[in-house]
Formats: C-alpha cells, sequence, structure tokens
C-alpha cells in the first residue's frame, strides 16, 4: 500500500537527485504515441527508457512523447535528437534495445545503425 | 489494443493533438454500465469532420491514411450493446459520451488506469487533466494541476511515476470496491 507520505518522501529524494535534466544542448528522445505506437507497446518504450535514463543517473536527457510519426508498421519507434539537433529515428524497439541505445547512442555517442529506420527500411 | 485504458489513452491523444487546455475524463460506474465522458477544449470539429470522425478510413492526419482511435471506441461500445455519442463544436472544444455494458462478454478487461494517467499527466503538452472514477457514493480524483504542485519535475522521474500508479491504482480500487 503506498500512502501520501511515501509519495512525498520519494518526491524529495527525487529532487535531491535530480540536477538540471532539462537542460539545452542535452538529447531529446522523442516516443511515438499514435494509435499505432500505443497498439505496438509505446508505452512500456517509453517507461523503459526513463527506468533506463533514472538508473543510471544521466541527466541531460528530455524523454517525451509525439503522435504517429507515419511509419506505423515499425512501431515503436523512437527519435534521438542530440545536442547538435541530428536526428536518429529508433523502429521496432524492443526492452533489450533500449539498453543498447542507451549505452551506445547516449552515453558512448555511437548511434546502432542497424536499428534505425533508414536501415530496417532498406 | 488489449484492455479499456489502452482505448482511453489513444482517444486523450486526440484532444492532445487538438491543442486541448483542459481535458476531462469521467468513469461513472453502475450496476450495468461504465460510462465515459471526455471533454476538451481543443480546436473542434465542424459538421463534416464529425460526420466521418468514426470512419476508420477517416483521418485528418497527413502521415498516414487510417484514423483508428474513435472508431475503435465506438466498436467496443456497440459490441457491448452500449452508446456512443460525439458532440463538436469548431473553437470551443469536442465532448464524447460512451456507455459500456460492463459484464457483457465481450467488454474489455478495465486494464491499468493508474499507468495511463500518468501517461497522460507527464505529457509535455498537457497542462491540464482531470480524472474522476465514480461508483456509487464514492470518487476517486486525480488532477494535474495538484499532483504537479506536490512534484513539480519529478514527476516524470520512473521512481514517481511508477509509485504514482501504483497509488491511483490502488485508490481506484477502493472506490470499485
Amino acid at each position: 500500500m503506498k500512502s501520501l507520505e511515501d509519495l512525498q518522501k520519494l518526491r524529495d529524494e527525487a529532487l535531491k537527485k535530480m540536477n538540471i535534466r532539462y537542460i539545452k544542448g542535452g538529447y531529446r528522445i522523442q516516443v511515438g504515441m499514435g494509435t499505432c505506437g500505443i497498439a505496438s507497446g509505446a508505452k512500456q518504450i517509453l517507461q523503459g527508457f526513463l527506468k533506463e535514463i533514472e538508473a543510471r543517473n544521466i541527466t541531460n536527457v528530455a524523454v517525451t512523447q509525439v503522435g504517429c510519426m507515419g511509419e506505423c508498421a515499425y512501431e515503436p519507434m523512437a527519435e534521438i535528437i542530440d545536442e547538435n539537433g541530428q536526428s536518429f529515428v529508433y523502429c521496432t524497439i524492443t526492452q533489450p534495445m533500449i539498453t543498447e541505445i542507451i549505452e551506445s547512442h547516449l552515453i558512448n555517442h555511437q548511434p546502432i545503425q542497424k536499428y534505425l529506420l533508414a536501415n530496417r527500411k532498406s | 489494443m488489449d484492455d479499456l485504458a489502452m482505448y482511453l489513452f489513444d482517444l486523450t491523444q486526440n484532444a492532445i493533438r487538438a491543442q486541448a487546455k483542459h481535458i476531462r475524463m469521467t468513469l461513472h460506474e453502475t450496476t450495468d454500465e461504465l460510462r465515459l465522458t471526455l471533454s476538451d477544449d481543443g480546436c473542434g470539429m465542424d459538421e463534416q469532420t464529425l460526420e466521418q470522425a468514426t470512419s476508420p478510413y477517416f483521418t485528418t492526419r497527413t502521415t498516414r491514411k487510417v484514423g483508428l482511435g474513435l472508431s475503435m471506441i465506438d466498436m467496443v461500445a456497440k459490441q457491448t450493446e452500449g452508446t456512443f455519442k460525439l458532440d463538436s463544436k469548431p473553437g470551443i472544444g469536442t465532448n464524447l459520451y460512451v456507455t459500456f455494458h460492463h459484464h457483457h462478454i465481450d467488454m474489455p478487461a478495465i486494464g491499468n488506469l493508474g499507468e495511463m494517467i500518468m501517461m497522460i499527466a507527464i505529457h509535455q503538452d498537457v497542462s491540464d487533466f482531470t480524472f474522476i472514477y465514480e461508483k456509487e457514493e464514492q470518487s476517486y480524483q486525480f488532477i494535474l494541476s495538484d499532483i504537479k504542485t506536490m512534484f513539480l519535475e519529478t514527476l516524470s522521474t520512473y521512481s514517481v511515476m511508477d509509485a504514482m500508479t501504483q497509488y491511483i491504482n490502488q485508490e481506484i480500487n477502493k472506490v470499485r470496491g
């Protein structure tokens, strides 16, 4: 059972850990949340990104929701926009892929080419 | 789509896309029925759009040719022998009224309402969202502005979101009995 006191305690802990999560110049992850995305499990993908980012205490990433990205057959999709404004669209994302994307792209700045929409479509 | 919570989450995406400032969702449970009211103050629809809104082959999007959100909730209402009504005025907003017979064999499971509410709550374009679950004399109200005041920017951290999801489900279950 969760009480309001539990939630307030959790908030205080999260505030302490939180630095400047939404700083300019960081990464932005946009998860497609159209009907196609929702039906394909985009909710779990968004939660997966948030969970992994919090677990690794990554502070320069904003995770947001967007509508249908127009490639319904390739959902769930997430677009990662880097510090330079360059866009990378990852498609048919699964939970294990989230860990890989975070490690390779967000931490080591190496986009995973084989998961990108542009490469999967061709 | 597996459950009602997913359909409801999908419907709120329409309101968000219509640039609604205020979204209000009410679920009222009676002995036989579950009544859904979803109101927004988004851009609304003209008569012609309204007539075609439940067609799966109609959408105002340009990215794809199908629009399934409203047509699927209309389908769920029909399959449970319920009702579906959509009111909308351009520039004023849209009201959706749906009833389901929740004991009907084709009624989908209600699903994770807490998760649905929190996903709407952390959406960057949602400023005001109210969710109410009512049954007999009891009710649970989620008012996003109050929650935002309490949690500030921590609302979108996974641990807070997960704890809030559990808390909301617990409170809704108390009402549902």
